[in-house]
């Protein structure tokens, strides 16, 4: 039997100032808190309410529901990287699953588009699931295999001999269930859930869990944390959120090839936007995907070259020197300020 | 009065290719008795802690914890179990507060204990609960790794050179801290250089040259001894 003796029980050097110490604490933790909860409500409301108004004043609902679904990809790279620190290339093989699940959910048996999605989504955790001795690489290794892995699925499903079942590369269509306010609002609220999702990821022991895994995993297992079981929860979880934007995806855009939804920049991209917005953030990949993909839109498409360039720039430049990402350096920025005012009324 | 071995090491062997690190090491430690274990570099102290708290499995022999063989379990589990120990080289989780760093190891490790709210009085970290880790110097560090692994609750908790780099006084209030810890039943294994620190402190240490134990016993004894003089000063 372990010791049930406290601490405690040697005696305090300042033990009164402990007391009114404790009290002050407490309150000032309860104004923490309010204001924890109040940021984190308005990470979740503002821009599910942004996107529920918007196609009232901007008609490209397709740029719209694309934006949400890369909202939603970052966020999971945000769990998978952000939080564990390793880097998922192949995280479109997770959307490529879930858009091909989806369909054949509502194919082969012709269940609703909306419970079809949550199939794509459960299905792309369990191919997460058989991919999960991929953990125990790390580094470089790991985000090539995650690559490999999705080129591997990418040439299951869109093999010819596997035509009766997938289509093979012929494409697959879908076009009977076409909904546009249908999808727009599964799109909505994966937009909610991916980023709610976050939050609770962050704020429970999970999160935690996963801070200290990312920072020291030998520190982190002698502080009684199973680093392979709550990595592999994030693996899950980032790998679910990725086949329920895959699912949005086919169900928005009806008539796909596999080559549509196995492509490597649908990784790149979701990479790109949690890295420039700010991995291990709430907000920083929701502002990365609609900053990034929103200017992507307006110049990229004539001249994607170029953003090829400053996609590749911005992975090397944040990886190395801005780990925190836009959310992170405006933190910095705020907290400089803030504490110059207080030296200056001070 | 009998006192329980609470940790019993067997013939503990662990090679590195072609080297053996650790060659049929046993230990045996009481219930709130703080030991010694000292030795030249590379005699294997470090590793003797790596493989009883986990981090390296070993090749031969046993680990008992409370009677438990864990030989096999992974550290997390042995944590559980109830062996912790400290980093020579700091091991904090440098983007989490002093408060979280020990509110994560209460949280998964300590279960069975009630340590949360006294760890860093008694560290001494009281003051510097909301501070970021990579801003604490190394000294502080340390002491957050001590805090840390009492928040598990251990009966065995490894010391691993606490000690280097502070002054005479600052020895004094670890040394101090350290009687305190071992009253509550936590068996303490001091590693140390700091021989002077050690005779202050433990009952026996256990010397190690290579691998191999070559002396147990009293501090006194041990400076007396033909062997360990040998180890210590080159023959």
């Amino acid at each position: 039997m372990r010791s049930e003796e406290k601490l405690g029980d040697i005696p305090a050097k300042s033990g009164d100032r402990q007391m009114t110490d404790k009290g002050q604490s407490l309150r000032g933790l309860g104004s923490l808190l309010k204001r924890r909860n109040l940021k984190d409500l308005l990470a979740v409301v503002v821009p599910v309410v942004i996107f529920s108004l918007a196609p009232h004043f901007y008609s490209n609902e397709i740029l719209l529901i694309s934006i949400m679904i890369y909202v939603a990809l970052a966020e999971g790279v945000n769990i998978i990287y952000g939080f564990t620190g390793y880097l998922p290339f192949g995280y479109v093989g997770f959307y490529g699953v879930g858009a091909y699940a989806t369909s054949l959910a509502i194919l082969d048996f012709n269940l609703p588009p909306e419970v079809s999605i949550i199939v794509g989504g459960a299905i792309s955790a369990l191919v997460a699931l058989v991919l999960m001795p991929l953990l125990r690489l790390k580094g470089s290794y790991f985000a090539i295999a995650t690559l490999a892995a999705a080129e591997a699925l990418y040439a299951i499903i869109g093999n010819p001999s596997l035509k009766s079942i997938t289509q093979g590369p012929y494409g697959i269509n879908i076009g009977s269930v076409y909904s546009s306010g249908g999808s727009y609002v599964v799109a909505v609220v994966l937009l909610g859930l991916s980023i709610l999702t976050v939050i609770a990821v962050k704020r429970s022991k999970l999160g935690l869990a996963l801070r200290a895994i990312k920072n020291d995993p030998v520190s982190a297992s002698l502080s009684g944390v199973n680093v392979v079981v709550e990595r592999t929860k994030a693996w899950l979880i980032s790998a679910a959120i990725a086949g329920l934007a895959g699912g949005v995806f086919a169900w928005t855009i009806t008539i796909f090839y596999p080559s549509a939804v196995f492509d490597i920049s649908i990784s790149v991209f979701a990479i790109v936007f949690a890295l420039f917005g700010g991995v291990g953030t709430t907000m920083g990949p929701v502002i990365g995907a609609v900053v990034l993909y929103g200017l992507y839109s307006y110049v990229g498409v004539t001249q994607p070259q170029y953003f090829q360039l400053i996609f590749g720039a911005i992975i090397v430049v944040f990886v190395l020197f801005v780990p925190k990402g836009i959310v992170g350096l405006l933190g910095t920025a705020i907290n400089r300020l803030g504490s110059l005012g207080q030296r200056q009324r001070g | 009065m009998t006192l329980t071995n609470v940790l019993e090491v067997d013939g503990v062997v662990k090679s590195f290719g072609g080297f053996k690190a650790l060659n049929g090491v046993s230990l045996k430690v009481s219930q709130g008795e703080i030991v010694g274990l000292v030795g030249p570099n590379g005699c294997g102290k470090t590793t003797l802690v790596n493989v009883v708290s986990g981090i390296y499995s070993c090749d031969g022999g046993s680990v008992r914890l409370g009677g438990k063989d864990v030989t096999h379990l992974p550290a997390h589990k042995r944590v559980l179990f109830g062996v912790n120990r400290t980093f020579q080289v700091p091991k904090p989780f440098k983007d989490m507060t002093v408060q979280e760093n020990v509110e994560l190891a209460w949280n998964f490790g300590g279960r069975h204990g009630s340590l949360r709210d006294s760890v860093l009085g008694t560290t001494g970290l009281e003051d510097l609960k909301d501070r970021v880790t990579s801003t604490l110097n190394t000294a502080q560090q340390k002491r957050l790794d001590l805090a840390r692994a009492l928040a598990t609750n251990p009966q065995v908790l490894f010391v691993d050179e606490l000690g280097a780099g502070l002054n005479p006084s600052e020895l004094s209030d670890l040394a101090e801290m350290l009687r305190g810890i071992s009253k509550l039943n936590v068996a303490l294994i001091v590693v140390e250089h700091l021989m002077g620190f050690l005779e202050a402190l433990t009952t026996r240490v256990v010397v190690l040259e290579a691998g191999k134990e070559i002396f147990e016993g009293n501090i006194k004894d041990a400076i007396r001894d033909k062997k360990v003089v040998e180890v210590f000063l080159g023959g």
